[in-house]
């Protein structure tokens, strides 16, 4: 599973990386602006994209905003410190997974493995019955 | 001429008397109707997958494997409006009318407009 970080204190994802690491088979890359990450993501395979709630040059809010015109394929998650109701009108549209803690721990990898189970298994064709 | 089959996002059973879901997302069903030299030469239902959130990408995966060439809704986020792009489905805007038949009717004259970016759900923008 091919995973992005987009953020400057990549030391507070360590708890969710390690239990990423111990259920898959993780290809991580860490940048720290969202101009970089928007340059990882351009018309490549990507299954995650984790971003912090403030970029060196975008908060994370802006980040989503300008993720989804790049490669809407790709799923994110969002660190925010927002209220739940607040959370949910910032990034409404976005398609975001879950929003996370500014700490994530590996109950949230365990969380984002299975929502992403869970629409991988939508994503297959149906099929038809005769 | 070439023919275009359009989805719309439907409460309940769909069909052409039906109502349409106002979250293309969360619709029951989507309407589907092939168009040919402005007529409708065929109506099928076809049944929307489970909602889940952030699965943006699950209707889009949905329609283009049916071979859907446009989609008219009453509202869409950002990111599954992209995605549609991204699949080559146009996106169409109604967001007045309950009633299917008389939007498929206007899609039939040519009568509704490609959804903009700034008609989108999302950012606080409704």
């Amino acid at each position: 599973m091919k995973v992005l970080f987009v953020t400057k204190d990549s030391i507070r994802f360590f708890a969710l990386e390690a239990k990423l690491r111990r259920q898959q088979e993780l290809e991580l890359v860490v940048v720290a602006t969202g101009a970089a990450g928007l340059t990882q993501i351009k018309g490549k395979q990507v299954d995650l994209v984790i971003v912090d709630e403030q970029l060196v040059d975008m908060s994370g809010i802006a980040f989503g905003k300008q993720l989804v015109k790049v490669n809407p394929l790709v799923n994110s998650a969002m660190l925010s410190t927002l209220t739940d109701e607040a959370f949910h009108e910032a990034t409404e549209g976005l398609g975001v997974l879950i929003q996370l803690p500014s700490q994530p721990q590996e109950k949230h990898a365990d969380a984002l493995l299975a929502i992403l189970q869970k629409i991988s298994s939508l994503l297959q064709p149906v099929v038809q019955q005769s | 001429m070439t023919m275009v089959r359009v989805a719309i996002p439907s409460e309940g059973n769909g069909g052409l008397e039906g109502k349409r879901a106002g979250h293309f997302g969360h619709c029951d069903v989507f309407t589907c109707f092939d168009v040919e030299d402005g007529q409708i030469k065929q109506v099928a239902i076809l049944a929307n997958k489970e909602h889940v959130q952030g699965g943006c990408m699950v209707p889009v995966n949905l329609l283009a494997e049916a071979g859907v060439n446009a989609l008219v809704v009453g509202g869409i986020g950002m990111r599954p409006l992209m995605g549609f792009k991204q699949v080559g489905i146009d996106v169409y805007h109604d967001g007045e009318r309950m009633d299917i038949r008389p939007v498929v009717e206007d899609f039939v004259a040519g009568k509704l407009q490609k959804i903009s970016d700034d008609q989108v759900c999302g950012g606080g923008g409704h």
